[in-house]
């Protein structure tokens, strides 16, 4: 019978354990505090890259896109002057009913959006630098996109409302009922209602906090005359791989009760 | 088989960063099954979770999808290779 001695000094397991604690702690630590300083070198990355749309083109498309850039930019400006008209009579307006200004809000660029960011969320170019905290509302022209929920000095990331599973308080239908929306992803929603409540395609859903901020437009809704409820399903009217820019209003009570007017 | 490994992992990574989520997976996929290196795997589903993650309430808010997505894809591709294969 053979028996086999292993000589203890040459055992590799304690140097195994401690090389796995370490790496586990690499692990843990790169996890914690790792992902503002990734963000912010992906944000400075991706806001520094040159534009590769006009790489490939010729002289002389790019003359013509020239041409037709300036005639744009002549119509945008004679738009900006009836913007400020119909800019000033809102303010008065809002001056004779006693209505307060609608908050300005931060302005912050997409970095990132779905289907890219792998999740239902958007990463943008703005952060606590620029006065953004946790749970501030993102909107984009009167459409509601989601909150902020995590903050670094120059990046931040918003939840979309559309997060699978997340729930959002909406208004919806005729007469106006109060509802809790689920999020199915990829900016689709899905509400289960009254059949009292008379709903149809393309009807708006509005958010019930703000009263004012859209969340989607009705695209399906499944009736069974047997249920007491009927499912809408509906979407975001925004496409939002096109989103570049949206604009972030405070978290603080007196933004969000301007928002509400 | 290990030829395609050099391109596929800096393409992995690139997916990561500027590509749809369906790239990364299905690239990911074809990195577990064709290679044995499983870290740049999981080192790819990390930098997914802290450049984009956010707490998912379907998954009881667990922001670590892609990190134990890819965990996983790892411990079944070494199990299988393991078990089936070798």
């Amino acid at each position: 019978m053979m028996t086999l001695l292993r000589d203890p000094k040459h055992s590799g397991t304690p140097a195994l354990w401690i090389a796995g604690f370490l790496f586990f702690c690499l692990f843990l630590g790169f996890f914690l505090y790792g992902g503002s300083f990734v963000r912010g070198a992906f944000a400075t990355l991706i806001a520094g890259a040159p534009s590769l749309e006009h790489a490939s083109l010729s002289r002389s498309a790019l003359s013509s896109r020239l041409a037709d850039a300036e005639r744009e930019l002549t119509r945008t400006r004679y738009q900006a002057l009836l913007y400020v008209l119909v800019a000033e009579e809102n303010k008065k307006l809002r001056e004779a009913t006693g209505a307060s200004e609608a908050p300005a809000g931060i302005v912050g660029r997409v970095l990132s959006r779905p289907p890219r960011t792998h999740y239902d969320t958007l990463l943008l170019d703005v952060g606590v630098e620029q006065g953004v905290s946790v749970h501030d509302l993102v909107i984009f022209e009167g459409v509601a996109l989601g909150t902020i929920v995590t903050v670094d000095s120059r990046t931040s990331v918003v939840s979309l409302f559309s997060t699978p599973g997340s729930e959002t308080d909406v208004i919806i239908g005729t007469p106006r009922a109060v509802a809790v929306a689920r999020g199915l992803g990829g900016g689709a929603y899905e509400v289960s209602v009254p059949q009292g409540i008379t709903i149809a395609p393309t009807d708006i859903v509005r958010v019930s906090a703000t009263e004012s901020l859209v969340l989607g437009i009705v695209s399906d809704v499944s009736l069974v005359p047997a249920d007491v409820l009927q499912t809408v399903r509906f979407r975001t009217p925004l496409a939002l791989a096109d989103l570049d820019f949206v604009r972030i209003i405070s978290s603080t009570p007196s933004e969000k009760a301007e928002l509400a007017l | 088989m290990t030829r395609t490994l050099p391109v596929l992992v800096p393409f992995f990574f690139a997916s990561v960063l500027v590509g749809p989520w369906w790239v990364s997976i299905g690239v990911g996929i074809l990195i577990a099954s064709l290679s044995q290196r499983y870290i740049p795997l999981i080192f790819g589903g990390m930098l997914m979770d802290m450049l984009f993650g956010a707490p998912i309430p379907a998954f009881f808010d667990f922001s670590f999808l892609y990190t134990a997505m890819f965990t996983l894809i790892a411990i079944c591709a070494f199990y299988f290779r393991d078990r089936i294969l070798e």
